[in-house]
């Protein structure tokens, strides 16, 4: 939600420094390079060591000889190592999966929050506190804690809802893609949703209440003026949402990670490409392929990311 | 695989004997590894010069293990150790790949011994062959066997784990079945289950583990790996694979065996409510079964596995080591705690204490400390380690695991799960065989089929 209110102030900032002249300038300039100096320092620590590290090891690949109870020694592979990567179907398998999971998620993901965003907004929403706190709270609840709470909630024999369903009559076989998936899909889906109903309605509040009112003078009810004039102004944040949704879903990991212990009929070792570099690194002991296949992956999201930003840039202006 | 099983245990027969061969080892070390960078020489010699003890840490996923360490380090004033407690399976061999390789790893570790190779052919773990003192070596016997590659010591082996057949003695009396000795009779209980009782299952089939099959195509005759010169041999269809495999998917298909996932809750509720009344697995198990049944104590019974030919042979199914990491600079410090829990009776009656290990010791010494120390009241009092004992006996010569066994039971892992949901066990061989053959090649070595 920062990133929503952050555009705006910056774009003002620029208006309070002009009067003055050279000198506070580069004072202004100095401060700016103490503040931000932390950031660029963690960041170059955090973020672009290990992408220079992961880019190094990409290139290389351990080779040992014979039985292989000797020493390894590492040779360097150029773009091998991608090139096997793309070769394996296992790994582009992964990103078939996860648009096939993109497919039910992001559409359900950014309808209900969007819906419950338009409701909470809306003047005849009661409990908004209650509702905003209550829909947000299992965003705090890690990742990894959610997919255990809901694999427990998954399991035949431990699970209420589960024995709720099979009494009515319904079969919950996490071993079917149709109810492994989609389970996924949920645990997703209650974790993220809270969050971007925040995002909503945070860029919900900011439309000018003299808009609405006019609305409301011109007989426009609820349901239309959420249509036609809250929906539109909120365009950029769904665009901004919409690509870290497309983001997450390239990323998954975790989710599936855990899920694979009860569905592993489904969800596979190297089901998402997340997966699948883990698998590489950390059951095969091979790091350039990992590292290549990390790369590639980061590439594709990156390429996203610009895909969608160029498709959100003309709401942006709109 | 079975990460379910768990075996580390001490021992403390003569600890000055002990303290005299680890001091020893670290000369012995001194001058031997040119290799070994200078802390790794100081530590074991100053440490003891000063009287300060040498620090070093143990990871495992073993039960009792606080227990364990907390009686080593009260006895002992050479070496401290501390412990820490991780989980087995692929997750705990992750998190010990990479520690290892960010220099970070553990100066001791638990490794079953079909990951072993996996972790020596990594360059992960040390050769101990000069560090493991006789009187160990000698403790330790044939078991010694399991942990050298290349003529070299790579761990020090805690317990040997026979494929054996645990079964409900009361339902089989009540079912008129008769506890078997071939797969036919098996087969024929099993058959004779299902009728009697709709619903039940002789033994699950875990389709998340295939190593309790590997250990009976092993007990068949198969032999997924060897070695032929310089170069690996890998094949998971030979004939008696093939036979073990049609033979299990006989019963998988007709329903007379379950196929849930070894963790699942389940599995856990059938063998509670008399669902499954038998299962298939190493001596550990029996300290896993007991905590699982809880509701038939007492009426469980072990017997020798089933054979083809009626003739007494199996396979085993876990057993694990511990190795000394590359990162660790205190090898012989880490050989005497690990020895020391093998091969000392105060060690294995901690770890065997409240029946948190069954496990078969690999030191034969070990045995009747280890069951002393085990209540075998949920197995009707039956000795249970004798049979284990003679079990042992009857694993087959001339087994070997492959160099990437990690990365092998997670190839077996994905087509596995579809056991008794369509997939078959013969293209789970076939896919897992073509992908073990391609990663070996892959990390450089020499392979064949």
């Amino acid at each position: 939600m920062a990133l929503l209110t952050k555009p705006a102030a910056t774009r003002r900032a620029p208006h309070r420094a002009p009067a003055a002249g050279g000198r506070p300038r580069s004072r202004t300039r100095g401060a700016a390079a103490l503040l931000l100096g932390p950031f660029f320092l963690l960041f170059a620590a955090a973020t672009l060591a290990p992408i220079g590290y992961a880019l190094w090891l990409s290139l290389f690949q351990e080779h040992h000889s014979g039985l292989g109870f000797g020493p390894a020694t590492t040779v360097f592979s150029g773009i091998g190592n991608y090139l096997d990567v793309l070769k394996d179907s296992a790994y582009r398998d992964g990103f078939v999966h996860v648009a096939l999971f993109a497919v039910i998620y992001v559409p359900l993901m950014l309808g209900g929050s969007l819906a419950v965003a338009l409701l909470l907004d809306s003047a005849l929403a009661r409990a908004k506190r209650f509702f905003q706190l209550t829909l947000f709270l299992p965003h705090v609840v890690p990742g990894i804690i959610a997919a255990i709470v809901w694999l427990y909630l998954y399991t035949p024999g431990v699970s209420p809802i589960v024995s709720v369903l099979q009494s009515g009559g319904f079969s919950f076989d996490l071993g079917s893609p149709f109810v492994a998936v989609p389970s996924l899909v949920n645990v997703a889906i209650w974790e993220v949703l809270g969050y971007n109903v925040v995002v909503f309605y945070a860029a919900l509040q900011a439309i000018p209440r003299e808009v609405l009112e006019a609305a409301l003078i011109d007989g426009a009810s609820e349901l239309r003026t959420s249509w036609s004039i809250k929906l539109p102004s909120i365009r950029s944040s769904v665009g901004l949402v919409g690509l870290f949704t497309a983001i997450g879903v390239l990323q998954l990991f975790q989710e599936p990670l855990l899920m694979q212990q009860t569905a592993p009929a489904v969800i596979t070792t190297t089901w998402t490409p997340n997966l699948y570099n883990y698998a590489q690194a950390f059951k095969d002991s091979n790091y350039g392929y990992a590292a290549a296949g990390s790369i590639l992956l980061a590439v594709v999201c990156g390429l996203l990311s610009f895909g969608v930003t160029r498709l959100s840039n003309p709401w942006r202006r709109a | 695989m079975t990460h379910r099983s768990a075996f580390p245990l001490p021992a403390g027969r003569t600890s000055h004997r002990l303290l005299a061969i680890g001091a020893c080892a670290a000369l012995s070390l001194v001058s031997l590894t040119a290799c070994g960078s200078s802390a790794a020489t100081t530590s074991g010699g100053s440490a003891q010069n000063s009287g300060k003890p040498v620090e070093i840490t143990f990871w495992t996923w073993t039960k009792n293990a606080d227990k364990v360490v907390a009686e080593f380090n009260k006895t002992h004033k050479d070496v401290h150790v501390t412990l820490s407690q991780t989980v087995g399976g692929p997750t705990g061999y992750a998190k010990d790949f990479a520690a290892i390789k960010a220099g970070n790893g553990p100066d001791l570790f638990n490794v079953e011994y079909s990951e072993l190779p996996n972790f020596v052919a990594q360059g992960d773990v040390q050769d101990i062959t000069s560090a493991v003192g006789s009187s160990a070596t000698s403790a330790l016997g044939n078991s010694m066997q399991l942990t050298t590659l290349g003529g070299k010591t790579w761990a020090v082996p805690f317990d040997i784990e026979p494929t054996v057949f645990y079964y409900r003695k009361d339902l089989f009396q009540k079912y008129n079945l008769t506890v078997p000795t071939t797969w036919d009779q098996f087969k024929t209980d099993a058959t004779a289950l299902q009728k009697a009782a709709p619903g039940a299952h002789l033994i699950n089939f875990p389709t998340d583990d295939a190593s309790v099959f590997a250990s009976m195509a092993w007990q068949a005759g198969a032999q997924w790996f060897g070695t032929s010169g310089n170069a690996w041999k890998v094949n998971f269809q030979d004939a008696a694979t093939l036979k073990a495999a049609a033979y299990w998917q006989g019963l998988i298909d007709g329903g007379q065996v379950s196929t849930y996932l070894s963790s699942s809750p389940a599995l856990t509720a059938d063998l509670n409510n008399s669902k499954v009344i038998g299962m298939i697995s190493g001596p550990f198990e029996g300290a896993y079964l007991k905590t699982m049944a809880t509701s038939s104590a007492g009426k469980w019974a072990v017997a020798p596995l089933p054979t083809f030919d009626g003739t007494p042979a199996t396979g085993a199914v876990g057993g694990s080591s511990y190795a000394v990491s590359k990162n660790s600079t205190h090898t012989a410090a880490a050989v005497e705690f690990a020895t020391w829990m093998s091969t000392n009776a105060d060690a294995v009656a901690t770890r065997v204490a409240g029946g948190a290990s069954s496990a078969l010791p690999a030191d034969p010494a070990m045995d009747t400390v280890a069951q002393k120390a085990f209540d075998a009241s949920f197995y009707g009092g039956q000795d249970i380690y004798t049979l284990n004992q003679q079990a042992a006996a009857t694993i087959k010569t001339g087994w070997t695991w492959g160099p990437l066994m990690v990365s092998t039971w997670s190839d077996f892992a994905d087509p596995w799960a579809k056991l008794g949901k369509g997939g078959t066990i013969t293209g789970a061989l076939q896919s897992a065989q073509a992908q073990t053959v391609s990663q070996i090649k892959a990390a450089g070595l020499n392979v064949q089929g």
